[in-house]
């Protein structure tokens, strides 16, 4: 009896215990199953803003183009520029000719390597200037036109996954990797098939939002893939904005003369 | 003596419409030299007073440190060394600021205007905010981190009133975005009125945008009691930061590259220094002395250009005259033979007769030497007198008046050049009346 009540109980308990353990096996299977699902959709930021940069990168070839660029000020009405752009990013070099309108031709921005240079042509002298101006007062800064470098200067700090339009994003927050990128603070929308940035917002030191930027057409040249249209709005002015269109789209050899003070002198003379 | 004076006096009346052709020929002269030389003068003192006005002192210290990765910002960490340099107490010192300074984008709603920010310790400077003309709000509490003072003309062109909350979009000294918000404590009047009256704000909130420390700053402005002391002192402060064994920049005067530094100075001096790259590295903050003396050498020079051109054509005025003078005393001459001979034969001395005629000279050239001063003080009221609203012009003008200033040094300078020159030019046609033989001059016939 006692024998049969302690089977009983002995029995009744390692059926307890084997129900028990099996919740357990789903319960840490279904865990494990959840955990490698999440694992396998954590993307790699950094890796996205490696792939970001090195498709913005025309290595080993020359990039030509003509950019259109209107500024709508709410003070000032509509301006326009037309500008040549000539990239050699392989040495970091860049020549920006202002070609219109005629009051600002000639003036042009000559990047070599460390120094970017501002040609006046009324006083036929170059100064010295930074990427982080604004270009001709415009809403597009001087390094909006060279390659990017987000992977060097930003570490990310936080993601999530979401939709701008009819594509699938990630939304990733970025800290400026040191104090000498101009923007502290970033937060872009990248798209999830071919890491191609289609918004940006940029803010400033005290976190607030200055710009925002929008991508919403790209081509592909060579191995490199360029926004075609880019869309600055002014986040702190109401009203302004900046619309540049790319055209006339080239990777043609240039002469290494171009990136001299010598063409940008002579250039539209 | 005093009878050949009279007698010359008498000549030069007896024949009064050729004197005062003559006299008023130096006149006009005297008048362009003396106009242009004030006015020279009284722009250079004009600029000095707006650039001081400006840069806010007449003795400036800047502190350049490096950044981790060598690159060169304005801010001075550490100022142990420089307030050991500079005795606040020396009487010739008037006021020293600290400051630190910034050129940021004032933005109101859709507008939005480039201004140069200055940051002002308000507890530490309690005069400076009271010695502001202000025209709405009020500078008796500045306590309030965000109040921000605003030149007339920035508000005018923002439609902002005391009171409101603007943005200012500004860079760091390590170039970095940054916008802070300002409540807008009082709006003053623009002592220049091109937008180079500042805008005011508290040091430590600009600090803290521009990534400064709170009890950091870019620059010591001194303000001195006699501007004649500026080198004095500026070299003294140099010397003391040297003897410190703190890194000092040469004075601009000293440099090599002067007009390199110049410009780097100047860019420092109003916030829009590139962060360079520095070619030689050092440890803590390395000092820059610069006076308004330095700053205002290319002016002087370009103002030294407009008095040599002057001088040119004073001197070509004064060419014509003397020709003129020759001429006529000639003419004189011939028409006096009989008067020359009838004195001679009196027993006059060759001498007096050559004196008679130098008397002369002399007369018409200071008559018309005074005329020409009288002129150019005339010219020179009436001209002080109009208001100008030139933004280009600004700067040259006293609150947008004309100021013309000479020395009396100046003045009798020209005033003696121009009896020297008429002198000279009637020396030769006196001579020859004094050679006259007295028979001869009495039987000419004309």
């Amino acid at each position: 009896m006692r024998i049969r009540a302690w089977d009983s109980v002995s029995t009744g308990a390692l059926r307890a215990a084997w129900l028990l353990g099996k919740a357990w096996v789903l319960a840490a299977a279904v865990l494990i199953v959840a955990a490698s699902g999440a694992s396998a959709a954590q993307p790699d930021l950094v890796a996205i803003l490696r792939a970001i940069d090195e498709q913005s990168n025309f290595g080993d070839f020359d990039f030509s183009a003509v950019l259109t660029i209107i500024t709508q000020d709410p003070e000032k009405g509509t301006e326009k520029f037309v500008v040549r752009e000539f990239r050699r990013d392989r040495e970091n070099k860049f020549l920006l000719l202002i070609q219109e309108p005629k009051a600002r031709m000639g003036e042009g921005y000559l990047m070599d390597e460390e120094n970017l240079w501002f040609y006046d042509p009324e006083s036929r002298k170059f100064s010295h200037t930074s990427l982080k101006e604004s270009f001709a007062g415009s809403d597009a800064r001087n390094e909006d036109f060279t390659q990017s470098s987000l992977a060097k200067d930003y570490r990310p700090t936080g993601y999530e996954s979401g939709s701008l339009g009819n594509f699938e994003v990630y939304i990733i927050d970025l800290e400026a990797a040191h104090n000498e990128v101009a923007d502290p603070y970033l937060r872009i929308w990248v798209s999830k098939d071919e890491n191609l940035i289609l918004k940006m917002e940029s803010y400033s030191l005290t976190k607030r939002l200055m710009r925002t930027a929008l991508f919403p057409n790209y081509v592909k040249i060579g191995s490199a893939i360029i926004p075609r249209v880019m869309v600055f709005v002014d986040e702190l002015v109401q009203g302004r904005r900046t619309q540049i269109t790319l055209s006339e789209i080239s990777l043609n050899a240039l002469p290494d003369s171009v990136f001299t003070k010598a063409f940008v002198e002579r250039a539209n003379r | 003596m005093l009878g050949v004076i009279r007698i010359a006096f008498r000549n030069t009346r007896r024949q009064l419409r050729r004197a005062v052709l003559l006299g008023g020929a130096i006149a006009f002269g005297v008048m362009v030299i003396t106009l242009l030389n004030a006015f020279t003068s009284g722009a250079v003192a004009n600029i000095k007073n707006n650039l001081a006005y400006v840069a806010g002192g007449h003795v400036y210290v800047i502190g350049t440190e490096l950044t981790e990765s060598g690159r060169e910002v304005t801010r001075i960490g550490d100022d142990q060394a420089l307030q050991a340099a500079v005795d606040e107490a020396d009487p010739r010192i008037v006021s020293v600021h600290r400051r630190s300074e910034v050129y940021g984008s004032l933005i109101f709603r859709s507008k939005s205007v480039m201004y140069q920010i200055e940051g002002v310790d308000f507890a530490r400077e309690a005069q400076f905010a009271k010695g502001l003309a202000v025209r709405s709000g009020s500078v008796d509490d500045l306590s309030d981190p965000r109040a921000l003072i605003l030149p007339a003309r920035a508000a005018e062109r923002l439609g902002i009133e005391a009171g409101e909350t603007l943005l200012v979009r500004l860079q760091t000294v390590t170039g970095q975005e940054n916008v802070g918000e300002f409540r807008v404590a009082a709006i003053i009047e623009d002592v220049l009125g091109f937008g180079l009256t500042a805008a005011y704000a508290n040091l430590a909130y600009l600090n803290s945008l521009i990534g400064l420390g709170p009890s950091e700053y870019q620059m010591l402005a001194i303000f001195l009691a006699d501007l004649r002391d500026i080198d004095t002192l500026a070299r003294e402060i140099y010397q003391a930061l040297e003897e410190a064994g703190t890194p000092v920049e040469r004075p601009l005067s000293q440099s090599q590259s002067y007009q390199e530094l110049e410009a780097e100075a100047l860019g420092q001096l109003f916030g829009q220094a590139a962060a360079a790259i520095a070619k030689e590295p050092w440890e803590g903050t390395k000092f820059s002395v610069i006076t308004l003396n330095e700053m205002m050498e290319p002016v002087v020079a370009a103002m030294g250009v407009l008095d040599s051109i002057a001088l040119g054509i004073f001197l070509i005025l004064l060419l014509i005259t003397a020709v003129g003078i020759l001429n006529t005393f000639r003419m004189v001459i011939i028409e006096r033979t009989r008067e020359i001979g009838t004195m001679r034969a009196f027993g006059m001395q060759k001498r007096t007769v050559r004196s008679i005629f130098l008397w002369e000279a002399a007369f018409i050239s200071l008559g018309g030497g005074a005329a020409g001063l009288v002129l150019a003080g005339v010219i020179a009221a009436a001209v002080s007198r109009i208001s100008f609203n030139s933004p280009g012009l600004e700067f040259f003008l006293d609150a947008g008046h004309v100021t013309f200033a000479i020395t009396a040094g100046d003045l009798i300078g020209n005033l003696l050049v121009v009896l020297a020159i008429s002198l000279l030019a009637a020396l030769l046609p006196a001579n020859a009346a004094a050679r006259l033989q007295p028979a001869k001059a009495l039987g000419t016939h004309f």
